[in-house]
């Protein structure tokens, strides 16, 4: 219709004109390959999504791969790097992806060789890349020898299509290669052995997933294999107390992934491989005869042992789930067994089962991490790619779960929400470093409740009392993690928690400062505060014992009462003046009260128009006023800071903007007063930490930005944190002192990468307080110093007792700070080893601590 | 005006699902239409800077930098101001120290809650000063004015409810902004050349129809998705490139 009728409206016109008609481009049509490309790739990414199709898929994909695969060359490179990222990507998906390779091969055995033929040449790669420097990688890129293990899992779920020598032979050469490095050093542990042992082991129940039972030979093989690994594999448990989660009382063995590894396997092909049918897929009815057994063109080549040892360190960058491996694997546990009655609802890691899941969860954490959405579902749909049953219904509670063991102690308790979620908090309580950075796993978990909320809740309400009930001996780093996990996680459910269950520790420790559990619910709370701009959410969630903790000041405000009566002979500076947020130098009974407003217009102005002489001048008038000012030059000091911090108080570009701007001003102005140095930087920060009482996050980002301009030191800011004020040390309690300690130090590390001082300064200081701790304490030289049973049944009076017990926690809050910090800055602190060896022995003499103390540091080399 | 995207529009097959890292479509229609268009896209993945929408008015620069230091160090945030009373208006900028930094909040924080308010966060070429100013008739974000609901969080109404219902009513939402240059030929010829629905399903009779025609797959492999929707609505939303007088 409608070209009929332009087509007249055109024959209307001018003949001629016709010529001319502006023709609607033709639409570019899509060449049928890659249309073909773009329909199937797909389908093959999602294989074995809906079980119901699966068949129909394997069948339909694969006559489709069996007609198309070598006519297009675009065809058959889709397609192999189709398989290719679903292999690293997914690899809960491999043996259907398996399947599909061996339905084609049935069907088109040039096809089925040369895949086989890619991920062998793909294995090849990644081992001659594992022995060269290629420089960063990829942040979802799980290290070469990771990917060695995936490809390899690959290669034996093809067993049926590969000569039985060829793909042990491959096992034999990796295996081989763990056991000579290990061999390097006797005494030593080597991580990359560690991680191709592991690796490798775990993959061998994989060459019988479509072989059980019926191929003798290759099952005297795996045992042979066996056997020669155990008597020639050495292995090196490392407890290395800095690496631990727990300071003391863990609620759990320590044990390595290393260890299970070959026991689980073991057991798992014990007894006809009976475990193992109860874990994989049977999906014998659908895999075709296979025409014959291939071998690979060549032998694995593995790089030399020398190459290696450069690189067995693993340091590889963001992402590696190889540089996991650099310290020892230990296992992490959240939901313990018998936690929440006869059963567990995690497969235990000492099962193959249990370490598998927990590989494929990390694997697919790590390798999908630029699409966080696409993680959540895809360990949604885990359960499909193994044998039904392994879990019990998705969202069971407790109480269900509890209910149906009773009835069928038989029936799985095994939660898979349970079994993901304490996978991926292995990663964000990974130590010495994570993997990713922490928003990715934040927000992976709070995608993974929103997709599910009635489920997961309760899940992360019982890792958020497990974490809390341990939180006295859980490491210091960890505790702050913790408490940002569960600050991101409430400010993206509404602020929601039973807050009532924590009720009596805020009432039993209230007057404390030192608590570990009345620090992180002070802490949260505030935290919160930041994350919202409706304070009144947060103050409707929380229950009137709670509410305490709205009040958000850093220091008492008799204490910054006290700061700035201290610059004032005559003046009378009022309790309430000293609570704003605002400048209390205009108040208007302060005589120079308008100078400081002239102040504060000079700042205002712009860059072009403002003249040091004329800030000279006004601070020649206040001169007039010394009578009234205690201490001329620090007032100054306090003064200026204030005056800046004020006018930029709206925002922190505002205050970044008046620093910046002002910085040569104050820098020249400061130099000519008579102030020493350090006095005069710790006047400044008091000055803006007095000003950002309220908030001392925003306080300490504009100390940053003062550190930039170079008008403070990092040494300053770090002695500013660590100081002891009326006996509190805010570094051992205040996130946000906490927080800025940990960011000086990092930014140290970045601009003056060979300069240890901050380092030193920080660890000594430390150390200082630790030997007053001890002091105080007053126990002798020999005795440990313990911390009270505070369980509900213990018969210690809190509040009698509180000034004891401070100290108590003082003193581990303050020896939990070391150990943090020598293992997060382990290279900084690597070449001050001896120095504090021979130094912290003279400072400290308590032994208990020295000992500690002198493990850690030894223990610095090897993290 | 460069209407393919050259390494944007390349189909590849080296992730089995896609990356959240990647500009989003607004970006890539925008540079379509933008003779530096692919200059802006490269750009925007090595600039280190994003760009933030869906904020609440409320929200402060100090809660931007809690939630997204946790992917990297900020340089420097940009809040987005009502151009007439340089208040926060629902979107800012933020700078990063490193480029990755910025892909790591698109990847990671995308969609996530701050202030009660699912953000939403795209790659940016870089900030230039006066981008930080609303471009709608009432100073705000113009997606505000196109607005129906009432959202108390990012000014309520922008106009009156009676205003808006009666002129409005039974009208396509922006037909006021497509009008002029967007409606012509040349906006319209670049589209054309993707391959709509229906037509890629009527290419085969079976779901893996084989290749009977052999087309150089590497020149026409452009646009992964199919036809992108020609709304207005994310177009005018934010990137306001109005530089106040």
């Amino acid at each position: 219709m409608v070209d009929r009728k332009r087509k007249r409206a055109y024959e209307d016109d001018d003949e001629s004109f016709q010529d001319y008609r502006p023709r609607v481009p033709k639409r570019q049509r899509i060449p049928p390959v890659v249309q073909l490309c773009k329909e199937m790739m797909p389908d093959i990414c999602t294989i074995g999504e809906s079980p119901k199709a699966f068949a129909d898929d394997i069948k339909f994909l694969s006559e489709a791969v069996v007609n198309e695969y070598g006519h297009e060359e675009y065809f058959n490179n889709a397609f192999l790097n189709t398989l290719r990222s679903v292999t690293l990507e997914q690899p809960h998906k491999q043996p259907a992806i398996a399947l599909l390779i061996l339905a084609i091969n049935s069907g088109n055995q040039v096809a089925g060789k040369s895949i086989l033929n890619f991920f062998f040449d793909e294995l090849q790669k990644c081992c001659d890349a594992s022995a060269e420097d290629t420089g960063p990688s990829e942040s979802n890129d799980t290290g070469p020898w990771n990917k060695v293990k995936l490809y390899l899992r690959m290669l034996s779920l093809l067993s049926p299509m590969i000569i039985n020598d060829d793909i042990i032979g491959i096992y034999q050469r990796l295996l081989d290669l763990a056991v000579q490095l290990n061999n390097i050093d006797e005494n030593k542990r080597n991580a990359l052995s560690e991680a191709i042992f592991t690796n490798t082991i775990l993959n061998i129940p994989y060459l019988f997933y479509f072989k059980r039972g019926d191929d003798e030979t290759l099952k005297n093989h795996v045992e042979e294999l066996i056997t020669t690994v155990e008597g020639a594999y050495k292995m090196r448990i490392s407890n290395i107390k800095l690496l631990s989660e727990y300071d003391s009382n863990s609620p759990y063995e320590i044990t390595e992934l290393i260890q299970v590894a070959l026991p689980n396997v073991k057991k798992v092909l014990a007894n006809n491989m009976d475990q193992l049918s109860q874990l994989f897929c049977d999906w014998k009815d659908l895999l075709p005869e296979q025409p014959d057994n291939y071998g690979f063109n060549d032998a694995l080549r593995l790089p030399d042992i020398e190459k290696l040892s450069n690189y067995s360190s693993l340091l590889n960058g963001v992402g590696s789930v190889d540089n996991m491996w650099k310290g020892p694997r230990y296992c992490f546990h959240v939901y313990l067994p018998h936690s929440s009655g006869e059963f567990d609802t995690v497969l235990p890691v000492s099962s193959y089962a249990g370490q598998l899941f927990n590989d494929v969860v990390i694997d697919v954490v790590q390798s999908l991490e630029f699409n966080r959405k696409e993680v959540c579902k895809q360990l949604n749909i885990l359960p499909l790619f193994f044998k039904e049953g392994i879990f019990a219904n998705m969202g069971d509670s407790i109480a269900q779960i509890a209910a149906i063991y009773e009835e069928n102690p038989l029936a799985s308790t095994f939660k898979l929400e349970d079994l993901e979620i304490e996978a991926i908090l292995s990663l964000i309580f990974k130590l010495p470093d994570v993997s990713q950075p922490f928003a990715y796993f934040y927000t992976l978990l709070v995608d993974i409740c929103q997709n599910n909320p009635k489920a997961i809740a309760p899940v992360f309400g019982r890792a958020f009392r497990f974490f809390y009930n341990n939180i006295e001996s859980l490491d210091f780093e960890l505790r702050q993690r913790f408490l940002d996990w569960f600050s991101v996680q409430m400010s993206n459910f509404n602020f929601s928690w039973k807050w009532n269950e924590w009720e009596e520790d805020s009432e039993k420790f209230r007057d404390s400062f030192y608590n570990p559990k009345i620090i992180f619910m002070k802490n949260l709370v505030r935290k919160e505060l930041r994350l919202t701009s409706n304070v009144s959410e947060v103050d409707d969630s929380l229950p009137n014992e709670f509410k305490k903790f709205m009040e958000t000041s850093y220091l008492p405000a008799e204490e910054v009462q006290e700061f700035y009566q201290s610059l004032f002979t005559n003046y009378q500076v009022k309790l309430e003046d000293a609570k704003k947020n605002d400048l209390l130098f205009t108040q208007s009974d302060i005589p120079f009260e308008s100078i400081v407003r002239d102040l504060a217009d000079y700042v205002h102005k712009q860059n072009d128009v403002r003249e040091i002489s004329e800030l000279e001048a006004i601070i020649e008038k206040l001169r007039e006023y010394s009578s009234e000012i205690t201490n001329f030059d620090r007032f100054i000091v306090v003064l200026l800071t204030q005056v800046v911090v004020h006018c930029g108080s709206r925002s922190l570009s505002h205050a970044n903007k008046y620093i910046t701007d002002l910085k040569d001003e104050l820098t020249a102005i400061f130099n000519k007063l008579e102030i020493e140095n350090e006095a005069k930087e710790q006047a400044i920060i008091d000055a803006v930490l007095a000003y950002w009482n309220i908030n001392s996050q925003t306080g300490y980002l504009i100390v940053d930005a003062l550190k930039f301009s170079e008008l403070v030191s990092a040494k300053s800011v770090l002695n500013h944190c660590l100081s002891e004020k009326n006996g509190r040390v805010y570094a051992l309690a205040d996130i946000t002192a906490i927080d800025t300690i940990f960011r000086t130090l990092s930014q140290q590390l970045i601009t003056n990468a060979g300069d240890n001082e901050a380092f030193e300064f920080v660890f000594e200081k430390l150390c200082l307080g630790l030997k007053s701790s001890i002091e105080t304490i007053g126990v002798s030289q020999a005795d440990n110093i313990v911390l009270p049973d505070l369980s509900q049944q213990s018969e210690i009076d809190p509040i009698n007792e509180l000034p004891k017990l401070e100290i108590i926690w003082k003193y581990f809050a303050t020896l939990g700070f070391v150990k943090s910090i020598l293992r997060k800055y382990s290279s900084q602190y690597l070449p001050l080893v001896e120095k504090f060896t021979t130094g912290m022995t003279n400072v400290i003499s308590h032994e208990p601590t020295q000992k500690q103390l002198l493990e850690w540091i030894n223990e610095v080399p090897q993290i | 005006m460069s209407s393919t995207l050259a390494e944007f529009d390349e189909l590849k097959w080296d992730h089995s699902v896609k990356r959240l890292d990647k500009p989003s479509s607004y970006l890539l229609r925008k540079a379509r239409r933008n003779p530096n268009g692919l200059q802006d896209l490269r750009q925007s993945l090595v600039s280190a800077t994003i760009y933030v929408g869906n904020l609440s008015f409320y929200t402060s620069e100090e809660q931007i930098y809690e939630l997204f230091s946790k992917c990297g160090m900020i340089k420097r945030i940009i809040m987005g101001l009502d151009r007439f009373k340089f208040t926060p208006c629902g979107f800012c900028f933020i700078i990063y120290n490193e480029p990755k930094e910025a892909l790591n909040a698109v990847k990671y924080l995308s969609d996530t809650k701050l202030d009660d308010k699912n953000i939403t966060i795209d790659l940016d070429p870089g900030f230039e000063d006066g981008r930080q100013f609303g471009r709608g008739k009432n100073g705000g974000q113009v997606s505000d004015e196109l607005k129906f609901e009432y959202d108390a969080a990012r000014g309520g109404f922008a106009i009156p409810l009676a205003q808006r219902i009666a002129p409005r009513f039974g009208q396509p939402k922006h037909m006021p902004h497509r009008g002029g240059r967007r409606n012509n030929n040349r906006f319209r010829s670049q589209f054309d050349n993707y391959p709509t629905n229906e037509e890629a399903m009527s290419t085969g009779k079976s779901r893996y129809s084989g290749s009977n025609n052999t087309g150089n797959p590497n020149e026409l492999a452009n646009g992964e998705e199919n036809i992108p929707e020609q709304s207005g609505m994310q177009e005018d939303e934010e990137e306001d490139n109005y530089v106040p007088q």
